[in-house]
């Protein structure tokens, strides 16, 4: 699982009246993005209770590097949608401005043996930021629920 | 609210104005559907900014208009209402919302409460188990790729020819169940591949399926129109939308419209409004996905709307006892081309609401037939520990709001400060104290969707009857709740 190392809270929430927002950070792009991943699936479920029997593979493209962001989160929801399947551990293979591809490794969703917390609907491009910092890169990003 | 009080102008009791200069590219003035009791809650959520954000949109008509249930939203406010002109204006995918045709569907029963309370357990037992919910849950039916086509193209008008429903249902859901114009082939592969299964299941956050009574009834002659005959009747609420299908017809067009900014040399206050000229080829592609994704929400609650006629013969053990009309359904994000007076003429616009209710009065020819004398059905749910409101729409309504009425209560809290406040409330017990069973997916979060996370509705039909948009007609209580 990628962490990053020497930033103290690699994701928080934030309130926001009907939905939620995370703040992620990652002293790498690839950090990032892999905390980003975590935050969302934190949100869904008890992490702990994901095995890693399952692979998925995802490659995602967008205009910029905050608008990547709004796509590898919408492709997880896709992911959990279409195929039940949420990510353990991610796996950052290449990140670019506008591309992204991931190696994923987590499990099935059963309701009878997952801690289920709620849904989410998208990750949107309200209030959207992904910046360098001093210690590396921080995103904000707002979850429709 | 002294912030508040020096931003607004107010115009009477009932309705403020964000002037025109309040913000930089605003092309007409905010509209506000508030009283003074409602406001303080405005203060502490960016609404405003969102309906000022609203109001640059191209095309914009008269106003951006805010519902009393407005409350923050993600780029355009919940309760929010813009209307665009056709030629010039802008239609915005996120100004409708991930879950496109969000909305609400009533039933009435021929029982009473004292009928139902001794089944009462056994009959949400049986919706619970019959209308999956919450997170990874899907539905009985696996469409093929050409049914899904079909339920893109007709809406509910397929879920009945497929013997799920009536053909006098039809004529009591919001443009007869299907949107014309819906184009499967603009709907993504994606998008088809998330909802073909997904028909019948009831979603999260705050959707629900509701068994109630008839509490209150305000206007007795119009209540009757509805089949709402007298207290204690039980009736129906369902609340459900697209599923994922909607989220990623959503998700798809937002990000084309994005990318197309610089193209029609468009600049926003924020990145969620993106937006494309309704006339251009993007616009007219996203109004038929739009379209089509509209009418899955129709099938899907038309599909639930079975499985519950179901669930109650089941439980109770005889097809009369479980008759169950349909009042009607409607929807509360969406963006509709409709005809309105502007400036003494007759203008076609394109109508985004979001949380939002079209609510169309009597003698408007798009009100059904048998509703036509007096106006359609409004339904405002309102949380699941105090009770949902049935209106009906008014000329003051079309004529100054393009016939928009609320949706809902509104929230006033965020998820994180309810669960806070609510620490070791157990919502389950707290609600069976007053009577209300809840079967719920994900029973740890329930504290998220409690009365205190939402504004009272009944202050919202207090504004709305006030500011003229709606006249009540019944209150209607919870008996029993199945969430996700």
């Amino acid at each position: 699982m990628e962490r990053s190392e020497g930033c103290p809270r690699p994701v928080e929430t934030f309130e926001h009246t009907a939905d939620i927002g995370l703040v992620i950070r990652g002293r790498t792009l690839e950090a990032l993005f892999a905390n980003a991943a975590d935050g969302l699936v934190a949100l869904i479920i008890d992490p702990a209770g994901l095995r890693e029997d399952a692979r998925e593979r995802v490659s995602v493209r967008a205009t910029d590097r905050a608008a990547l962001l709004v796509a590898w989160l919408n492709e997880l929801l896709y992911l959990l949608d279409t195929r039940r399947f949420l990510p353990r551990r991610c796996q950052i293979v290449e990140v670019t401005d506008t591309s992204l591809i991931a190696v994923l490794a987590g499990d099935i969703v059963e309701r009878d043996r997952h801690c289920v917390r709620r849904m989410v609907k998208a990750a949107t491009y309200h209030g959207l930021s992904l910046v360098a910092t001093g210690d590396g890169w921080e995103a904000r990003v707002i979850l429709d629920l | 609210m002294a912030q508040l009080t020096r931003i607004l102008r107010r115009i009477d009791a009932y309705r403020w104005e964000v002037p025109q200069d309040y913000k930089p590219g605003m092309r007409v003035p905010g509209l506000i559907y508030a009283d003074e009791a409602l406001l303080p809650q405005l203060e502490e959520d960016r609404a405003i900014e969102q309906v000022a954000n609203a109001a640059t949109l191209p095309g914009i008509v008269r106003y951006s208009i805010a519902m009393p249930d407005i409350h923050w939203g993600y780029g355009f406010p919940i309760g929010g209402v813009a209307a665009m002109r056709m030629t010039d204006g802008v239609v915005s995918p996120g100004a409708v919302g991930y879950d496109i045709n969000c909305g609400v569907r009533l039933l009435a029963t021929q029982l009473s409460e004292d009928d139902i309370r001794p089944h009462l357990r056994a009959l949400t037992d049986q919706l619970f188990a019959s209308v999956p919910s919450g997170v990874g849950a899907h539905g009985r039916l696996r469409l093929t790729p050409s049914e899904l086509h079909e339920v893109l193209r007709r809406g509910a008008a397929w879920a009945v020819d497929s013997g799920m429903g009536r053909p006098a249902d039809l004529d009591r859901i919001e443009s007869q169940g299907t949107i014309p114009g819906a184009a499967p082939d603009e709907v993504s592969k994606k998008a088809v591949s998330r909802g073909h299964d997904q028909l019948g299941t009831l979603g999260s956050g705050n959707h629900f399926l509701e068994i109630q009574r008839v509490d209150e009834i305000f206007d007795p002659q119009i209540a009757k129109a509805f089949g709402l005959q007298h207290r204690g009747q039980v009736t129906v609420l369902i609340h459900c939308g697209s599923r994922g299908l909607g989220h990623q017809v959503c998700d798809d067009y937002v990000t084309v419209c994005d990318r197309a900014l610089p193209r029609y040399g468009i600049t926003l206050p924020d990145r969620q409004l993106a937006c494309v000229p309704v006339a251009s080829p993007e616009g007219r592609a996203y109004l038929g996905a739009m379209a089509a994704a509209a009418n899955f929400a129709f099938a899907n609650r038309q599909v639930i709307m079975h499985r519950v006629r179901e669930a109650f013969a089941v439980v109770l053990g005889s097809r009369e006892a479980a008759h169950l009309d349909l009042v009607y359904d409607v929807a509360h994000n969406m963006a509709k081309i409709e005809e309105h007076v502007v400036d003494g003429a007759l203008v076609q616009l394109c109508v985004h609401r979001k949380g939002a209710t079209r609510g169309f009065p009597a003698g408007h020819p798009e009100v059904p037939s048998i509703y036509r004398d007096v106006g359609h059905p409004v339904l405002l749910p309102g949380d699941m520990g105090r009770y949902s409101y049935v209106l009906v729409g008014t000329r003051t309504a079309l004529t100054e709001a393009f016939g928009s009425t609320p949706h809902g209560a509104g929230r006033i809290r965020s998820r994180g400060a309810a669960r806070r406040l609510l620490r070791g409330v157990d919502i389950v017990d707290a609600l069976a104290a007053k009577g209300i069973l809840v079967r719920a997916a994900s029973r740890g979060l329930l504290a998220e969707e409690a009365s205190e996370a939402y504004k009272d509705v009944a202050d919202v039909v207090r504004v709305s009857d006030g500011a003229g948009l709606t006249r009540q007609v019944a209150r209607l209580r919870p008996l029993a709740v199945v969430k996700g």
